[in-house]
């Protein structure tokens, strides 16, 4: 059941902690019967994959005619220990939503925005808010951070920005960052957190990846009861694509540890809400649906022909769409057949 | 595959500090030294390409120069700096030693941990010696907090491996204690001092000084040895800890009984017993390599003398070499290689032809 009020500490310790309230017990064989089905589910396409030529040492180096060669803009990529096909979060959501889409973006580069930078810096204000604690201007400190991560993009980004845009922007950030450390205190030790902790879970022999990454981690994953809780933290609005993904967050730390969280958590830190939700394995297997349908149809477009696009609010990050198609147009109910035409047509036109 | 229940690593560990006499001799470690010295003088003399290059061999750069042996001539275009992402590792395992010690959670630990190296960067504690001490003193808080947050997730993570509390008094018990380790495992071929054989070791179970199971003959060897890797790849995981404990046995003189692998990102504990043959094949599979490596020295020197400019050079990127079309790869045969590990000096005419 979610749950979405804003809080003090105090509560948000409660929320997060719920003292006295029994923890569910674990099966150490669901973990072992999840794994299985991914996979059962994965085998059919493992020996359709392993035909897929990967691109030669040659080819990687580039041996200086590449000018000549004309080049697909949707080259088949194949899967390889060393190239797995990598599930995350959007993936999932993107793949679901049009693998049309999927297909496109991951070949395309994504560009920085105002709102991706920002919420880099406020994510590393979290992570040092739950850490060590921030002295002093939180964008000072997150751009310290930054500058010791090698962090170049988000650096090069803010470097770029004219004076007054960044100005703005670090405003925004300082107006979050109140309100984040206001509630986010360094934490208990006892509770055993830790941040940015990454899952990386291979299947097939490599050559699919479950992959992600949760701010926060808390508790201890061994023992007779489930006993951790994972929490996100989000910058802007509040989607149902949230939930999604904490679940399949959920999913991978049982699949890690064999020991499912109690709970999962995202909060917001420009409404100062937290969303959480209990995990139970009816929820575990939901995403564990969710993951082989998305991974199934990652492995049909690595072998089969690219699908047709389904017009729907991804289109707005399309490699492919046209500066002129506005957002209604995209999502609308009637322009769809228009968008559909002017997306085939530029697949068309393509080099 | 999820991480394996921490009792039942618990009891593995446990049994590391048995006494029993190790099925290895006690000079183990120098027959193997002597049988990577007779590798190295058959390969090694061949590696001119990387005079005033160097070449390190650790898990990571063998399992890359076995994908594509010319590799080994690219050159880092940057010297080493420190980064959060570098640093985790190092501060991670002084946190965890003071955890083990202080009996406080790896978070707290690990900011005693990183204030201390900051204010004693100076000074002359033992272990907390290099650079690391000197960068984290000149960082401001900002990037110090990365620091101690990545710490505290490695550290972390570790402590979840078992209840180390736990083991450590039963090791303790025994005449043995985990010890988290400073530093690299480190050789060098004697004949080749540019080669370097490197391994991270995290954790090793040993002989507590002073006990009475330090002078007996199980003692002679390591406990255990445990690493915390972060990429795991199910085809060389195994390779990677024979590896480990290879390097570990000759740079200290001991082998270790057991190795212990943990990917936490993956979810995977690999436990290896370490026996002669494992250590034996570790050794061949290093003289594969550098087999291939001598052949690609010797194929490159063909190419400097047509083309000069290509010698490879500190201040030169990386080198344009391909990868050679391999004609023939020879296995390495264990039965000959035992008989050098043994102390034979006899020739071995056909493992030291260099391939056609």
């Amino acid at each position: 059941m979610a749950t979405s009020r804003p809080i003090s500490y105090e509560l948000l310790m409660d929320a997060l902690r719920r003292p006295g309230v029994p923890r569910p017990e674990v099966d150490r064989s669901l973990a072992a019967s999840m794994r299985v089905e991914v996979e059962d589910a994965l085998r059919p396409w493992l020996e359709r994959l392993g035909k897929l030529e990967r691109p030669g040492k040659l080819e990687r180096l580039g041996n200086g005619d590449e000018g000549s060669r004309p080049r697909d803009p949707l080259p088949t990529r194949g899967s390889h220990p060393d190239r797995p096909i990598r599930l995350t979060k959007a993936r999932i959501t993107q793949v679901l939503a049009c693998a049309f889409h999927a297909r496109v973006s991951d070949e395309s580069e994504q560009s920085l925005t105002p709102a991706m930078v920002r919420g880099v810096l406020v994510d590393r204000i979290f992570r040092l808010g739950v850490t060590a604690g921030v002295d002093g201007d939180p964008v000072q400190r997150a751009t310290e951070a930054l500058v010791a991560e090698n962090e170049t993009g988000a650096l090069v980004y803010l470097d770029g920005l004219h004076p007054v845009a960044r100005s703005r922007l670090e405003d925004s950030v300082r107006a979050v960052a109140e309100g984040l450390l206001s509630v986010w205190r360094p934490l208990d030790w006892r509770h055993f957190p830790r941040t940015q902790v990454a899952w990386s879970l291979p299947f097939g022999a490599g050559r699919v990846v479950f992959g992600g990454k949760v701010d926060l981690f808390l508790g201890r994953p061994h023992g007779e009861r489930a006993s951790t809780c994972l929490v996100d933290l989000k910058t802007g609005n509040a989607s149902p694509d949230h939930v999604e993904d904490m679940r399949f967050y959920a999913l991978l730390e049982t699949l890690r540890s064999g020991s499912p969280p109690f709970q999962v958590a995202s909060y917001y830190g420009d409404s100062g809400e937290l969303d959480a939700e209990q995990v139970d394995e009816g929820l575990l297997r939901a995403a564990l649906d969710r993951a082989i349908e998305a991974m199934v149809t990652l492995c049909r477009l690595e072998i089969e022909e690219v699908p047709e696009p389904v017009p729907n609010p991804e289109c707005r990050w399309c490699r492919l769409q046209p500066s002129s198609v506005t957002r209604r147009q995209l999502t609308g109910r009637d322009p769809a057949e228009r968008r559909l035409q002017q997306v085939v047509a530029m697949r068309e036109e393509a080099p | 595959m999820s991480v394996a229940h921490p009792e039942l690593i618990e009891e593995w560990l446990l049994a590391s500090s048995s006494d029993e006499e190790p099925a290895e001799p006690r000079d183990a470690s120098q027959g193997l030294r002597d049988c990577m010295e007779s590798v190295g003088s058959k390969r090694l003399r061949d590696l001119r390409a990387f005079e005033g290059v160097g070449l390190l061999l650790s898990s990571w750069s063998i399992r890359r120069l076995f994908e594509d042996p010319s590799r080994a001539l690219e050159l880092e275009d940057e010297p080493f700096s420190w980064t959060p992402d570098r640093a985790r590792r190092q501060v991670g395992r002084q946190a965890f030693q003071v955890a083990l010690a202080g009996g406080m959670p790896p978070a707290a630990a690990t900011a005693v941990v990183v204030d201390q190296m900051a204010r004693e960067a100076g000074g002359e504690r033992d272990g907390w010696s290099g650079s690391l001490p000197a960068w984290l003193a000149g960082l401001p808080p900002g990037a110090r907090g990365v620091v101690q947050a990545e710490a505290c997730s490695w550290a972390t993570e570790l402590w979840d491996l078992v209840d180390w509390p736990h083991l450590q008094s039963g090791l303790a018990s025994r005449g043995w204690r985990v010890a988290a380790q400073h530093g690299k495992d480190r050789w060098r071929f004697r004949g080749s001092p540019r080669v370097t054989m490197e391994s991270q070791t995290d954790i090793r179970v040993v002989a507590a000084p002073g006990s009475a199971g330090a002078g007996s003959a199980a003692a002679r060897q390591l406990g255990a040895i445990v690493l915390v890797e972060r990429s795991y790849r199910e085809a060389t995981a195994a390779d990677d800890l024979a590896f480990a404990a290879l390097v570990s046995a000759l740079s200290r003189g001991k082998v270790p009984r057991k190795v212990l692998g943990y990917w936490p990102q993956a979810g995977v504990t690999l436990m290896v017993d370490v026996n002669r043959q494992l250590l034996l094949d570790a050794v061949a599979r290093l003289d594969r390599l550098l087999e291939r490596l001598s052949y690609l020295s010797c194929r490159e020197r063909k190419v400097v003398l047509r083309d000069p400019s290509r010698l490879p050079s500190p201040s030169r990127a990386p080198h344009p070499l391909r990868r050679p079309a391999w004609r023939t790869t020879r296995l390495w045969q264990p039965a000959r290689l035992a008989t050098a590990c043994e102390g034979s000096r006899r020739s071995q005419p056909s493992a030291a032809r260099p391939p056609p």
